[in-house]
């Protein structure tokens, strides 16, 4: 399990996470939804120890080293690979660094994308590039798979097959923490929403529960950001009667 | 070391065929300007027609061109490698050493290469020349004579051979250092100094020691500020601070 507890994290004098604390077992696929500077990169990247940060991230009760950051893996709409080496190249050497590489899954996701072994990744489309940092992250033989907005760029088609493949190929050790504006695409696929902004956690929710109360999750995000529905009409109607 | 051999592999992997492919070129240039040359003078000396083909010149375009293709590995330019470096089982400090031993070995190879370019170019000379310009020790003379050949192939000259190890060295830990300073967002400015010390004492006179030492102690000077650098920046990073 990741535990989280007491997580803040400030850039200058701006504080990007206030205190976060957020239990993450495994076998779950927990969407992380908050709006543009809400705090989820930064608290991916304190996960991975990629920022310094003050409070406890710990994983199976350790802290976050070289030692056990096999366990996790990233993929980030940043892309984390290299560019001038193939597919076949990353695989090689992703092989060597985390002993639980899954090869048969890599080919499978490789020959599911479509996409060349032996070309340089840099020669990819953009879409190509983060189905490629995608399948990276989940053939890594990571239990816990942190995803970062991981699909931008990518047509929907691509990103609906993607959910359904995911679904498909995930065990039960492994967890998913996506992070995503999509929330709509997402709703069925994840099974926990994760609600961040301003750097707190505003919300958290199995999706069983909000079907047991008959609310989607889209209806719950919304309740939650006290977000108000007349707000375009409102808007509309000020800038019109303004003109007239 | 499987661990940091695959890391050398993957600078290899994304840096050899270019490597090769500017070698070729450059080969090919010199044994068309040194050609040119020859045709154009045929009654110059061996000394001369190097320097008027423009050999020189061609070995510092590839000397400053491999320099380039060596720090662009590992740079965070379109895509944050620094995310993988970082949760490999080696640490970061590890991977700048194999690249350091990998740059090193590259530029070896280079000297070699313009070694064995520049022997044929001289083979060629002893072909095509005049007679009355030739004797038995032609070549052997030139690698005296001309300050660029001497410069690449020192023969007896053991302080040369000590300062082309050091140049070496210090290149090599320097063009490492490039990329593990673009992944903290910084300039890797003593990379550009270092390459422009080396090109400036590369070509020297036989016997030739004036500034040498100076420029051998300002080359390591550099190459240990890197690692100086290098040293405190991966402490903090140990330390739970980066990026």
């Amino acid at each position: 399990m990741i535990k989280i507890q007491g997580l803040r994290k400030s850039y200058g004098g701006k504080q990007a996470l206030k205190g976060v604390s957020l239990e993450l077992p495994r076998g779950e696929i927990v969407g992380l939804f908050g709006e543009n500077g809400a705090g989820k990169s930064t608290l991916m990247k304190c996960i991975l120890d990629f920022l310094p940060y003050t409070g406890s991230i710990t994983l199976d009760g350790e802290k976050i080293t070289r030692k056990n950051i096999a366990q996790i893996s990233f993929a980030t709409s940043e892309h984390s690979f290299f560019g001038n080496l193939s597919a076949a190249g990353h695989r090689d050497f992703y092989k060597e660094h985390f002993p639980d590489f899954s090869d048969k899954r890599f080919l499978s996701l490789m020959d599911f994308f479509e996409l060349p072994m032996n070309k340089p990744i840099k020669s990819f489309s953009t879409g190509q590039k983060n189905q490629f940092e995608v399948i990276l992250a989940l053939c890594q033989g990571a239990d816990y798979i942190l995803m970062d907005e991981p699909f931008a760029g990518n047509d929907i088609f691509n990103r609906e097959d993607f959910y359904k493949v995911l679904l498909g190929i995930l065990t039960e050790r492994e967890t998913v923490i996506l992070s995503t504006h999509l929330i709509e695409e997402v709703a069925d696929f994840i099974g926990r929403a994760v609600l961040i902004s301003h750097g707190e956690i505003v919300g958290d929710v199995y999706t069983s529960r909000l079907e047991d109360e008959g609310k989607t999750l889209m209806s719950y995000i919304k309740e939650t950001y006290h977000y108000r529905a007349d707000r375009v009409s409102r808007a509309l109607g000020e800038l019109n009667n303004g003109e007239v | 070391m499987k661990k940091h051999l695959s890391v050398i592999g993957l600078f290899c992997r994304t840096t050899l065929y270019r490597l090769l492919g500017l070698s070729v070129l450059a080969i090919v240039a010199e044994v068309i300007l040194f050609t040119q040359a020859l045709k154009n003078n045929p009654d110059l000396g061996i000394e001369l027609l190097i320097e008027n083909s423009r050999v020189p010149f061609v070995f510092a375009a590839w000397f400053l061109l491999f320099t380039f293709i060596l720090v662009l590995p590992g740079c965070d330019f379109k895509s944050r490698s620094v995310y993988t470096f970082r949760r490999l089982r080696i640490s970061e400090r590890a991977v700048f050493v194999c690249q350091a031993i990998y740059n090193m070995a590259c530029y070896i190879m280079l000297l070699c290469m313009q070694i064995v370019t520049a022997y044929g170019l001289c083979v060629l000379y002893t072909h095509l020349a005049p007679a009355e310009l030739l004797s038995g020790h032609t070549v052997f003379l030139a690698f005296y004579r001309s300050d660029f050949l001497h410069s690449i192939l020192p023969l007896q000259e053991g302080m040369r051979w000590g300062l082309m190890a050091i140049a070496i060295l210090s290149m090599g830990i320097c063009t490492a250092n490039f990329p593990f300073m673009n992944r903290r967002g910084s300039f890797g400015m003593t990379t550009v100094a270092n390459t422009v010390i080396v090109m400036g004492f590369y070509v020297r006179e036989l016997g030739y020691f004036g500034l040498l030492p100076l420029v051998t102690f300002l080359t390591m000077g550099i190459a240990l500020f890197n690692v100086f650098t290098w040293e405190e920046e991966d402490e903090v990073y140990e330390n739970g601070a980066a990026i």
